[in-house]
């Protein structure tokens, strides 16, 4: 147990490390910084035109009403925020394979997914999802009226914390294709593609759909949970999944890393 | 250059593009879940008789999100970061001391590079107007069919030109990818590849009508869905190709500046 809080310490302080270097670096080139902010923002507004269309409906869909599902958009683009964060490593990993550029990373006396997913943190593309995200989540829970209790703020957090986590093993995996083909736009566009999903609330697709994106590729379990919570719309079994999904997917995510590296044979360097 | 000579560069960018055929069809796949999702969420706002869409249909709505995904994918650039690395990384040298003009360079290519996916694109079009046809009961004159493929013809033209000049920026900006991302984002949006943007209310629609942007994928999808009369689709055609025009010389004003004060740092 000691042990484990050692290390658990030791990696906390390097992703300090990690988090301060990718700030400076960030602040050297600030019009690449704005820049980020400006692509950010541009994703953003096509969610919010999801949004703008359920606000001007104004009508209760499939029992949520217009409020309740803004604050599942709200929650996306919470969550998509946390997820630009570390995206940037993600998108440099299939670069990373085909010019074995990650030859020196295996190198480092660390551990190798930690390294390679979380040494570049990105604080501007993040910035606008997580001022707006928040803002649809606040305004959409005020105006429903949903009490607003420790359990239900801890709940949501807790919630959204599992989808962060989720988001993050979920979308790993398609990079990794990148170890068997060379090529992964094509994954990364599919995986886009997957989350975006999340645009809608889950209510709006039928029975057959919301099953497969809660149960079997559990993409729904990202933005819905954290509001259905609140709502009291989750059963006990609901609420365990939601918690056992995340690590469920992280210990497969790690089943096909370790196969990847073994299959991983440098390009050049 | 001969006209030979850009079809062998057409034939390479199909080349390129078909080179890794996993990822150009898991890329095509891609494109149909933002569709299933639009389906399902007009799906669900019509039948709660929410849906606030300035007139249109639940028929020309299904038609318009199933119609817009492809079209938008049909005339989509992205060959803009090649352009910018070629001016910032001093490739472009090799095509200034040759006898070939780089603009045509760059439209052969990006022909080639998408000839394979405009075919299949094309395809699935067919098959999405014959499902539709008899699911939704909506009959498609084979004229509104001719001239939709008229209007693809000057969407890409349109999207080629458009895309070329912001890319022809890079002769004065150093580092510009991340502005094609924001620019790309926007173009899509403003450009009725989401949504209608007409259904945003007037001030919207009317600037779908003046701008350029809505004349590569909402003018051309609204020829097919019927909620173009024959009027509004010759008006459309003449400001589409007006833009075309208005763009290219635009692209050689700035090719020109451009060419002045490019300096080869490598290549």
């Amino acid at each position: 147990m000691k042990h484990l809080v050692h290390r658990l310490r030791y990696y906390l302080g390097l992703l300090g490390l990690f988090a301060r270097y990718s700030l400076m670096e960030q602040m050297e080139y600030r019009i690449n910084f704005a820049a980020g902010v400006a692509v950010e923002c541009g994703y953003m507004l096509i969610k919010l035109m999801y949004a703008v269309l359920i606000l001007q409906a104004g009508a209760e869909i499939n029992g949520l009403s217009p409020n309740e599902m803004l604050m599942c958009i709200g929650t996306y683009i919470l969550v998509t925020g946390v997820y630009m964060g570390v995206y940037p490593n993600f998108w440099a990993l299939p670069l990373s394979v085909q010019d074995g550029s990650l030859d020196m990373l295996l190198t480092k006396p660390l551990n190798t997914q930690f390294l390679v997913t979380l040494r570049r943190l990105d604080f501007g593309m993040p910035l606008p999802d997580l001022l707006c995200g928040l803002a649809l989540i606040v305004y959409g829970w005020q105006r429903e009226g949903l009490p607003v209790t420790f359990a239900n703020l801890a709940g949501f957090v807790v919630f959204c914390i599992a989808g962060w986590f989720l988001t993050y093993c979920l979308f790993l995996i398609p990079e990794l294709l990148s170890f068997w083909f060379v090529a992964a736009g094509g994954a990364q566009a599919l995986s886009s593609a997957v989350f975006d999903f999340n645009n809608t609330p889950m209510n709006l697709y039928p029975k057959w759909l919301q099953r497969v994106g809660i149960f079997l590729v559990p993409v729904f379990l990202i933005t819905n949970f954290p509001t259905l919570f609140v709502m009291g719309a989750l059963s006990p079994a609901l609420i365990a999944w939601g918690l056992a999904a995340p690590w469920l997917v992280f210990a497969l995510q790690r089943l096909i890393w370790r196969r990847a590296m073994r299959r991983y044979t440098s390009a050049s360097g | 250059m001969k006209l030979s000579g850009y079809g062998y560069v057409f034939t390479m960018g199909m080349q390129k593009a078909m080179a890794y055929r996993a990822d150009f069809f898991l890329g095509l796949f891609s494109c149909l879940f933002p569709i299933i999702m639009q389906v399902y969420l007009w799906s669900a706002l019509y039948a709660a008789g929410a849906a606030d869409a300035n007139g249109y249909t639940y028929e020309q709505m299904i038609l318009y999100t199933l119609l817009a995904g492809v079209t938008a994918r049909i005339v989509a650039a992205g060959f803009e970061n090649e352009v910018a690395g070629d001016i910032k990384d001093g490739g472009l040298s090799r095509y200034l001391i040759r006898p070939v003009s780089y603009s045509g360079y760059c439209f052969a290519r990006f022909l080639g590079s998408k000839a394979a996916d405009i075919g299949l694109l094309l395809a699935v079009t067919a098959a999405v107007l014959a499902g539709s046809a008899r699911v939704l009961g909506v009959p498609f004159p084979p004229v509104r069919l001719g001239l939709y493929g008229l209007s693809l013809v000057g969407a890409l033209a349109l999207n080629f030109s458009i895309f070329y000049t912001v890319a022809l920026l890079g002769f004065w900006l150093t580092e510009i990818r991340q502005l094609f991302g924001t620019i790309s984002i926007v173009i899509m949006v403003v450009s009725g590849g989401v949504f209608p943007l007409d259904i945003f209310g007037p001030a919207a629609a009317a600037a779908v009508q003046v701008l350029p942007f809505g004349y590569t994928t909402q003018f051309c999808v609204n020829i097919v869905n019927g909620r173009l009369a024959p009027g509004q689709i010759g008006r459309g055609f003449a400001v589409q190709w007006a833009w075309v025009a208005g763009f290219t010389l635009l692209y050689r004003l700035l090719w020109r500046r451009g060419a002045r004060r490019y300096t080869a740092v490598g290549g």
